[in-house]
């Protein structure tokens, strides 16, 4: 078995959404009962998170944006920006600590405790913009995680796996038109599904242009499409790029049950599409891999399709 | 929505004294197949790289056409056309969208008064302002409803959207196959539709699904 951490603190269920709000805590507690019945709780060497630094936010978001969310939380708003963007007053402390998250996940892979993370956050990330929350989304954990490693770390090269059902649209905008980072998105097709963009002539701006894909499947794709396209989109895409690093925006919305999308995965494929990525990684970068909770809205599909994630990523082969 | 917000006001126009090279190689440059030619503010005419094309001597490739010296020796206002369709920049947008297709123009002369030109709109002018109105590119989720087209209908169906405090991005109906119907497309701000969609079903409305 190759050392694999789990980033999970209880701190993480004090995000709390409207009643009846598909992003809501028993997402976090489905996965956790799961791994703990399943044994797989056992075997994962669990870690636990750090609060991120507000400068490390920063290197994403503007600083008015991040003072905005605290205030909101802390005058007892309800939702910010979007009404389906719900907030608490304990959010802006939990949104810290889901990106930081990912800093202590990245810490440990690169310092070489552990060979692979995965991040079991809340809130999201990857529809979070510069300036603006989104989607259920407040602070963009996998960018800030981009970010952090390759300062903290010196890295030239990271590449981002979306695996999400939906495009991540924040993610995309903080790196198209930077080369050190290469965006993968493989999504619904943006005419069917939120948020409406990531088309495929999508590919980068400026110096990054050809460093951003984004894969649209039609409503209703399954499995195959997704093999196909890990096979010969991102895979040829990501040996030329040779990252240092690879991080999974990891969504288990496009699994057949999620009430949110209309995409047919079952929760093995999760682990199928993890052992393609487990690849590039052995191939590329001595098999770093850190990945983050995004979607994932049916309590079961999502539960089972962590495991399968989760076990792809102990398996030795 | 009218006409002056939509057209451009940066205008490439030529003089009835030019000469067809000179036009044409003012076309290829700014990547346009018209030119309103006019003296001062006020428009005379139109030409067109159709125009141009078939003054050119005959058997000519495209890429040479620059190259054939009979188009230096025909002026522009030999061969433009003098009877030009024209909008007001006051006329609604429906106007230059009904123009540019009854008479598949690429673009009309936007003229105000006596016949001072102040703008062109074009196909992609239109496309833009569809697009906006399509409200594609703003964070939202589709929703598609077969409707009975009658007094009300959609207001019910807003109505339900309201509830769950969801903002509508854009709103458009289309035809039916079935004429007492109507499609409608919404644009809903919001990543989660699970809730509002049951709704609907619950109160017995049709959601084409994708």
């Amino acid at each position: 078995m190759s050392k694999t951490g789990l980033i999970y603190d209880p701190d993480y269920l004090k995000h709390e959404t409207s009643y009846g709000h598909p992003e809501s805590p028993r997402r976090l507690k489905a996965i956790l009962e799961h791994l703990e019945k399943s044994g797989l709780l056992s075997k994962l060497e669990l870690l636990t998170p750090r609060k991120a630094e507000i400068e490390w936010l920063e290197t994403i978001h503007t600083p008015e944006y991040v003072r905005e969310v605290l205030e909101r939380c802390l005058k007892g708003d309800n939702f910010i920006h979007t009404y389906d963007t719900h907030i608490c007053s304990a959010s802006f402390e939990v949104a810290v600590l889901a990106a930081g998250g990912i800093l202590t996940a990245i810490d440990a892979v690169m310092q070489e405790k552990l060979d692979k993370v995965f991040c079991a956050i809340r809130p999201p990330g990857h529809h979070a913009e510069k300036t603006r929350a989104m989607g259920f989304c407040l602070f963009n954990n996998i960018a800030i995680g981009a970010r952090y490693v390759q300062q903290k770390y010196g890295l030239e090269r990271v590449l981002v796996i979306d695996w999400d059902a939906h495009h991540g649209n924040g993610t995309q905008h903080a790196f198209e038109a930077d080369p050190t980072v290469f965006y993968f998105s493989i999504h619904e097709h943006p005419t069917f599904l939120f948020p409406g963009t990531g088309r495929s002539w999508e590919k980068g701006i400026d110096k990054g242009e050809g460093f951003t894909i984004n894969f649209t499947l039609e409503p209703h794709a399954g499995f195959q499409e997704y093999q196909q396209a890990f096979e010969n989109v991102l895979k040829p895409a990501a040996l030329k790029y040779k990252p240092q690093f690879i991080l999974i925006s990891a969504g288990f919305d496009g699994h057949i049950q999620d009430p949110l999308t209309h995409i047919a995965l079952a929760s093995n494929h999760y682990g199928k599409l993890t052992t393609m990525v487990k690849e590039i990684a052995e191939e590329c970068c001595g098999g770093r891999i850190v990945s983050a909770l995004e979607g994932g809205y049916d309590l079961t599909a999502l539960a089972e399709s962590v495991a399968s994630h989760l076990l792809a990523l102990m398996s030795e082969t | 929505m009218y006409v002056k917000s939509r057209m451009q006001t940066d205008l490439v126009t030529i003089h009835g004294e030019d000469n067809l090279h000179t036009a044409l190689v003012l076309m290829r440059e700014k990547r346009i197949h018209q030119l309103p030619v006019t003296v001062g503010k006020k428009l005379i005419g139109i030409i067109t790289d159709r125009d141009i094309r078939q003054a050119s001597s005959p058997g000519l490739k495209d890429k040479k056409l620059e190259m054939d010296p009979l188009l230096s020796s025909i002026r522009v206002e030999e061969i433009m056309a003098r009877e030009v369709i024209t909008v007001s920049p006051q006329a609604p947008l429906e106007d230059a969208i009904l123009l540019l297709y009854l008479n598949r123009f690429g673009g009309l002369p936007v003229v105000e008064g006596d016949g001072e030109l102040v703008g062109i709109i074009t196909k992609t002018d239109i496309l833009k302002a569809f697009i906006e109105t399509l409200g594609i590119g703003e964070p939202s989720s589709r929703l598609e409803l077969v409707l009975e087209d009658s007094p009300g209908a959609l207001a019910e169906v807003v109505k339900i959207i309201q509830k769950y405090n969801i903002n509508i991005s854009s709103i458009m109906s289309a035809p039916h196959e079935e004429k007492n119907k109507k499609n409608i497309f919404l644009r809903l701000a919001t990543i989660d539709l699970t809730s509002v969609k049951e709704a609907l079903l619950k109160a017995g409305y049709t959601i084409i699904q994708p």
